[in-house]
Parts: structure tokens; C-alpha cells; sequence
């Protein structure tokens, strides 16, 4: 996660206020930045809104990034902030009534394989999304964009020891629950 | 200890998916573009309106139940008390 030359000028360039320069960083990190978003809160309409957020405050705050640092880490930062404060402010609603509202919006007829893989991939995603905050942010950092527990440690300013026990927590939670699902769904995930 | 499958199952699932497109829209003109409401805000708002429905209902069937006075009932009573 170390700049290159080409990055360092692109964001000196931000850091001028050239906004061609900003279009570049965002494009850059778009992708990634939605991910972890849409990944940790499993909603599409939240996930833009705290990726929008968080280049915002990209935007607002690239005069405070020091060059010594890694950039990514300190996007990653902004991003698992505005994720934190996002999950402060909306208090999850009961399971029941999230429930009933897929279950309205589910289609009638879900035999076709992309459906499957995309219901399959619903359904991982509502098992993470019942974890603490503090492990799923972690599962996302690992899985979303394979990051090393090092890196998370640094992005989350804790221990790798912490990371590895958080990730061990989720990992023995998910697995239950993931056993339930298959006993319940008799299907693979 | 957790089975190495679950690592596999999460990597499969929870990769990277690309932003909209309307993403650099909203971050151009973040004070025109109104916030799309979330699925949250959404499921709220249609508690508050079972509620509010509720509500209406219960009081609905209050307004339709016959209310008589105090002195009225006292009169009843009395009246059957009394034989006549």
C-alpha cells in the first residue's frame, strides 16, 4: 500500500484543489470504497450514501494527508468511520420486519441460476450483517479487500492480536450459523 | 475451531461490486441530490403508518361505543334496585 509516483501527483494535485485531480482519485477508488460500504451495511441506497459521505470528507480533508503516510490506509480509515457512524445513527430495525419486506420483494419465481447465486450471496450477506460492528468490519477488511490482519490492525488502531480474536470470533459465529441456514435451507451457500 | 470453508464461503460472497454510476453525480452536487431513502427508513415509515392505522381504528371503534352519564347509570341502577 505505498504511493507511486503518479498517485503522489494526483494528489498533490487534489490537494491544490484541481478537481480533474479528484475525478482521478475517485475513479481510482470508487469501487473499492462502495464495496466495504455495501459489504458492511448490505443495503445499496445506505452504501451510496456513506460512499458519498466519505468522498466528501476525502474531498474536504486531503489537505491534512502527509505523503509519509499510506494513502489507502487513510482511506480506509475514512471509510470504516463513516461505516461506524453510519451503524450509530440507524438503529436496526427487528429481523421480523426486515424479513417481511424481502419477502414481499421477493420474486415470485427464483429457478434461474444468476438469481440463485445472487439470493445465495443475499443471504451471506445478512449473516455478516448480524455480526457486532466491530467484527464485521473486520470480515469485510478481510474478505471484501483481502487486507492482511496487519493492515487492519493499523486502519482500526488496534492490535493484530485484537483483529485475529475478532476474526476468530466471526468466523465461529458465522460458521454456526451457517450450519443452521444449511439445516433450515438444505441448500449450499 | 472454525472450519476453513467459511473463509471460502465469505471470500466467494462478499467481493468487490462496482460503484453506480450516478455515485460521482451525487458527489459533484451533493446539495441538489436529495438522499435516496434507505430500506430502513422505509420499513420505518411503514411502522409509523401500521400505527397510525392502528391508532384510527381503536379509536374509531371508541367513538361508536354508546357513552352514557354517570347520573344516567346511577338513575338505572337505582331504578332496578328499587322494583320498579
Amino acid at each position: 500500500m505505498v504511493l507511486d509516483a503518479n498517485d503522489r501527483e494526483v494528489i498533490e494535485a487534489c490537494q491544490r484543489g484541481e478537481w480533474d485531480a479528484f475525478r482521478l482519485l475517485f475513479e481510482a477508488h470508487r469501487d473499492r470504497v462502495y464495496s466495504i460500504a455495501l459489504r458492511y451495511c448490505g443495503d445499496e441506497s445506505a452504501a451510496m450514501d456513506i460512499a458519498q459521505e466519505t468522498f466528501l470528507k476525502l474531498l474536504s480533508s486531503i489537505g491534512d494527508f502527509r505523503g509519509g503516510a499510506s494513502f489507502e490506509s487513510w482511506l480506509y480509515r475514512i471509510v470504516v468511520n463513516r461505516c461506524l457512524d453510519h451503524q450509530r445513527r440507524g438503529r436496526r430495525l427487528l429481523p421480523f420486519f426486515e424479513g417481511l419486506v424481502d419477502l414481499l420483494r421477493a420474486p415470485a419465481e427464483s429457478a434461474l441460476e444468476e438469481l440463485l447465486h445472487a439470493e445465495r450471496t443475499q443471504d451471506v450477506q445478512k449473516m455478516v450483517g448480524t455480526l457486532p460492528p466491530e467484527q464485521r468490519i473486520v470480515v469485510v477488511l478481510r474478505y471484501t479487500e483481502g487486507l492482511a490482519y496487519e493492515e487492519i490492525a493499523e486502519i482500526l488502531g488496534c492490535s493484530v492480536g485484537t483483529v485475529a480474536s475478532r476474526l476468530n470470533r466471526a468466523h465461529k459465529a458465522l460458521e454456526r450459523r451457517l450450519a443452521h441456514f444449511r439445516v433450515r435451507g438444505g441448500r449450499r451457500v | 475451531m472454525y472450519k476453513p470453508e467459511i473463509g471460502e464461503v465469505l471470500t466467494r460472497h462478499l467481493g468487490r461490486v462496482a460503484a453506480p454510476e450516478e455515485l460521482w453525480e451525487r458527489i459533484e452536487n451533493p446539495q441538489v441530490l436529495a438522499r435516496v431513502p434507505t430500506r430502513h427508513a422505509r420499513v420505518r415509515a411503514l411502522l409509523v403508518f401500521a400505527t397510525l392505522f392502528v391508532l384510527a381504528i381503536v379509536v374509531h371503534k371508541y367513538s361508536m361505543t354508546p357513552h352514557v352519564s354517570k347520573t344516567a347509570l346511577n338513575t338505572a341502577c337505582q331504578l332496578c334496585h328499587s322494583g320498579v
